[in-house]
């Protein structure tokens, strides 16, 4: 883990004697590493720590945003949260997304990666192929498939020409959480895949050349030696991936507009609804207190669990 | 260790033995599962592409098709010079703002990065916590109060207030990938510099910011891709009324209403990711290379 | 190396960045003595921004030291554009088609002191805590259904329906000769709809519904609830075109327009909207009925085209020269009358077919008839999200959803939302 290269005797020898380490300069290192970590930590704090104190605060309050007036409202938005089921729904919506969002892009990325983690020009092209709607914005993302399967769309058309009736994959409201799903796996596998093939490739080879002189067959030496061995890899990609999804906004808002029927709202959608569009900041502020607590207790239950797994690796 | 062949290169040798034992039908299973997602992963760009030159009646009724006698220019043109969107602006913005995010970002996370890497103490620990907190920290959630923060310091609705935020949003994963390279230079480096009377902040830029080289390429492209296509942080900070438009914002704004008028909607997409797609199949190797080797390190 | 020379490009883009970014702030400013007033605006198909640019041109004319400056607010619409608007500090100076509220009130700068704003139209009705925030130019009617003469000659019908039931006989006779019911969509248009079927009843018996359903003294489904049954009927037997969900207003429109369905529920913009088409089917157009036994049916009626001055507005003179102009001067309002089918007494513009039918429409509606719509306005009006929530209800009874499950949502939303 922790290299930390110390300098050869000799060496430190001279820089004492060479009186490079006074207490003058130690104090112009400790000043200098003051002022290298400012810059970057006064930023931190006023665009993530204040905001979050402020957040926490603005949740306890009705303000609407704009006015100079507000009253403290104790956790009366809190209370309102938890009981409305426009809340409750998107942040169920919002949860199950993430699940199986996250299980079907690892399972998929970490399928085609076993496949094509190897050498060669064929291998390579498929990999930008898969790859390539990570670069590209969830909200043109979600433009391109809400044309595609639109009542009128590509998809519809192509199925009327085999004689099926249209699906309504935006207009259904079940239809319409699975087509956001879908539509977000197919966007964002690409990315757990090349994860994946980084830790396949760094697998060292004598692990495998051992496995064949014991006779085990390919996929069993996927199964003892890579997936083992490639257990870092799976907890990045498993936390990378669930608190992600959990921030879900941009797709939902150019694919269905969180409709049909407010079916496919996410808990980031209803955030920003709320405190902007309907203006109720204070609302607004406590979902996102909430959202905050969850994706934090998410990333450090995930971590540890995983550490479990990883513990079990290291030789 | 190995037995028989001693010069090649062992990873070379494990792959024929491997595919020796595979069966031309798993063979076959394996290029028809990568071909059906490929095509499932390319038609939709295909069809994007092809809609861009065709008619509305057209995109409607044959949606794989193009054929010369409809084939029009019409539509990309009027996406072009529409007054709602000026992509070619939008473009250069988004690029301005790309390219002012890395400089400040690097500016920033490298020296308390090196901070940190070299830090022997527990309040460097607690440095890096502090930062590496802010991954879980869901932009939206600080959104709002930032929008607050801004407004006092005057910068809300401009490009400073917008740097400056997306500066920040940029800083958790880049000093956790930067702190975790630098803890694996030598300190040999840091003495020497030391011996010769430099102090602290010329070592790190002198010496160690240039030996940084891959780390940062990962750390560009990962920002990089993050505020080109970044939607919600302009479109709530900069504001539809600044009449400063990103890609992604613009798009919205000239999709969001019509987005069932396909001759707006396909021509607008196509201008919005074709530089995009270009340039990552142009540098596609870096790319996925930076991001490859910023995660075996991470 | 090449890094550092990249390092000294993007330096020099940087301070160019900033220099530039200078200059780029959005909201009013000040240059050569001219002052902006920046005009957020509900651009729709029959409200462009050159419209709207073109409108304001003799006034700027008339004012050389005034630049007026239009501002669409995108998709999201003039209601969700202006809270985030303020939120950021970068209101705009004069707002159109935003009603006042008792929420936003602090924010909107007092027009009583003028006389054109207490004598415009409707003034009264929307005045809050007796002051006046608004002036507009005329009346938009929201309570109609258009129909495609055609289709009731194809089905038999020749009088058009006097009450909901009639109109219920009507929709089952049009059924049965191959015709398309109601033309409705999936974004805002789906409860406008329900809305027609269920103001002039419900307004009609309870004259101030608004304020008793704020103030909890009402419920949802005792006073709406057999319009939504009636509605939710009317889609269960195929009145209702059933792709629906999947298109949006203009495409609806233009559904109508070209012949593909009856009866469409749209507000008197859609005369302009009939007006401009190249080769509309035969429309025609009656008021919205209520159940039978209902004394004086209610009429959807709002303001056309307020206009709110707001208090954050560095310009507060030049913008009420600016409103004073479009609400008092005649080629300006006729232009705006004109443009969305709006009405006001005394102002006579070329009107077609249709609305000339509609005019007659509004000239025999008694002023007691009128009604706020919507979320209303005002004194007369609901909780904040209320047009939100009733739309995704409607959406809910166009995917199936019983109308007891909807009118038992709607009626747990206010109990919820109510103060």
């Amino acid at each position: 883990m922790l290299t930390d290269n110390v300098a050869p005797t000799a060496l430190r020898e001279r820089a004492r004697d060479a009186g490079s380490r006074r207490p003058s300069a130690r104090w112009g290192d400790r000043l200098a590493g003051v002022v290298m970590a400012a810059p970057a930590v006064i930023v931190f704090i006023a665009m993530f720590i204040v905001p979050m104190i402020l957040a926490f605060v603005l949740s306890l309050t009705d303000w609407n945003g704009y006015s100079l007036r507000f009253d403290f409202i104790g956790f009366d938005n809190y209370r309102f949260a938890f009981r409305n089921p426009r809340t409750i729904d998107a942040a169920v919506f919002t949860a199950v997304i993430a699940v199986t969002g996250t299980i079907l892009c690892n399972a998929v990325g970490l399928a085609l990666a076993a496949l094509i983690s190897g050498p060669g020009r064929a291998n390579t092209v498929l990999r930008t192929i898969f790859f390539y709607p990570y670069i590209i914005s969830a909200l043109i993302i979600g433009f391109l498939w809400s044309a595609l399967l639109s009542p009128h769309g590509a998809v519809n058309g192509l199925l009327g020409t085999v004689g099926m009736a249209p699906v309504p994959f935006l207009t259904d409201p079940s239809f319409a959480k699975a087509t956001v799903i879908l539509t977000i796996v197919w966007a964002h596998f690409g990315f757990n895949m090349i994860l994946y093939i980084a830790g396949i490739k760094s697998v060292p080879t004598e692990f495998y050349e051992a496995a064949t002189v014991d006779g085990a067959s390919r996929w069993q030496q996927f199964r003892s030696v890579t997936v083992p061995m490639i257990a870092p890899v799976v907890t990045v990609n498993l936390v990378l991936t669930l608190v992600g999804l959990l921030k879900v906004y941009d797709v939902v808002l150019a694919l269905t507009d969180g409709g049909p029927a407010a079916s496919t709202q996410t808990i980031v959608y209803q955030i920003l609804k709320d405190s902007f569009a309907q203006s109720r900041l204070g609302l607004g502020a406590a979902q996102s207190v909430v959202l905050l607590v969850i994706t934090a207790a998410i990333g450090l239950a995930v971590t540890f669990a995983r550490r479990g797994a990883e513990r079990k690796v290291t030789d | 260790m190995t037995t028989s062949v001693q010069d090649t290169p062992t990873r070379r040798r494990s792959r024929p033995a491997a595919s020796e034992r595979r069966s031309p039908l798993a063979a076959l299973v394996r290029w028809i599962a990568l071909g059906a997602t490929a095509l499932v992963m390319l038609v939709p760009l295909y069809v994007l592409v092809i809609s861009a030159f065709k008619p509305q009646e057209e995109i409607v009724r044959h949606p794989l098709e193009i054929s010369p006698s409809t084939f029009t220019l019409e539509f990309l043109w009027n996406a072009i010079t529409s007054s709602k969107f000026n992509v070619i602006a939008a473009y250069g913005i988004t690029l301005l703002f790309v390219a002012l995010v890395n400089l400040f970002c690097i500016l920033l996370s490298a020296p308390v990065a090196y901070v940190i890497a070299r830090g022997r103490r527990k309040w460097h620990m607690a440095l890096l916590l502090l930062f590496v907190s802010g991954l879980f920290i869901p932009g939206q959630v600080t959104l709002i109060p930032v929008v607050f923060v801004l407004r006092v310091l005057g910068l809300i609705n401009t490009i400073p207030g917008f740097i400056l935020f997306e500066t920040a949003a940029t800083l958790p994963v880049t000093i956790f990938l930067f702190s975790a390279y630098l803890r694996t230079v030598p300190r040999d480096i840091d003495e020497a510099a030391a011996l010769d009377g430099a102090g602290r902040i010329r070592i790190f830029w002198s010496c160690i910011f240039p030996i940084m080289r891959p780390v940062v390429a990962t750390v560009v492209v990962l920002n990089s891709i993050g505020v080109w296509n970044d939607f919600v942080s302009p479109q709530i900070i900069l504001g539809a009324g600044s009449g400063i438009y990103t890609v992604t914002t613009g798009v919205y704004a000239a999709v969001g209403e019509f987005s069932t008028d396909y001759t707006v909607v396909f021509p607008t997409l196509l201008l919005a990711i074709a530089p995009i797609v270009v340039f990552f199949i142009i540098m596609q190797r870096h790319i996925i290379g930076g991001l490859v080797a910023g995660a075996t390190k991470g | 190396m090449i890094k550092r020379r990249t390092l000294i490009a993007v330096g020099a883009l940087a301070a160019v960045g900033l220099g530039l970014s200078g200059c780029a702030t959005g909201g009013s400013g000040q240059s050569d003595g001219k002052q902006t007033v920046s005009l957020l605006v509900n651009v729709t198909p029959n409200l462009t921004e050159d419209w709207w640019n073109t409108l304001v041109e003799p006034f700027e004319k008339a004012h050389p030291d005034i630049d007026v400056k239009i501002q669409n607010p995108g998709a999201e619409g003039v209601a969700a554009a202006v809270p985030r608007l303020l939120a950021a500090g970068e209101a705009p100076d004069v707002v159109e088609s935003l009603p006042p509220s008792t929420e936003l009130a602090p924010e909107l700068v007092d027009l009583s002191k003028y006389d054109w704003a207490t004598k415009a139209p409707l003034a009264e009705q929307y005045t809050i805590d007796g002051k006046y925030y608004m002036a507009g130019i005329g009346l938009q009617v929201q309570s109609l259904w258009f129909y495609n003469k055609d289709a009731f000659a194809a089905a038999g019908i020749t009088e058009t329906p006097t009450t909901v039931e009639e109109l219920s006989d009507d929709l089952a006779a049009l059924k049965k000769a191959g015709w398309t019911g109601i033309q409705t969509g999936g974004d805002w248009m789906s409860s406008y709809a329900l809305q027609t079927v269920a103001l002039p009843t419900v307004v009609a018996e309870n004259h101030d519904w608004y304020q008793k359903m704020s103030d909890g003294k009402l419920t949802f489904s005792k006073t709406y609830g057999d319009s939504v049954r009636e509605y939710a009927d009317w889609i269960a037997k195929g009145y209702v075109n059933d792709d629906a969900l999947g298109i949006k207003y203009p495409d609806a429109e233009q559904n109508f327009l070209a012949g593909k369905a009856a009866l469409y529920p749209m507000g008197s913009w859609f005369v302009a909207s009939e007006a401009a088409a190249k080769a509309p089917a035969n429309i025609g157009v009656f008021r919205a009925p209520a159940f039978s036994g209902t004394k004086q049916p209610a009429m959807g009626a709002n303001i056309a085209s307020p206009y709110v001055i707001m208090k954050e507005s560095k310009h507060q003179d030049a913008a009420a020269k600016l409103v004073k102009y479009l609400v008092t001067d005649k080629t300006a309002i006729l232009d705006q009358l004109k443009v969305d089918g709006n009405y006001r007494a005394g102002y006579d513009y070329e009107m077609g077919d249709l609305g000339t039918e509609l005019l007659k429409i509004v000239n025999d509606t008694p002023d007691a008839a009128y009604t706020p719509t919507g979320q209303g306005y005002g004194e007369r009006t609901l909780p904040t999200g209320y047009s939100t929530e009733i739309n995704a209800q409607t959406q809910a009874l166009l995917g199936g959803t019983s109308a007891a499950d909807v009118n038992k949502a709607m009626d747990d939303w206010f109990t919820a939302n109510v103060h």
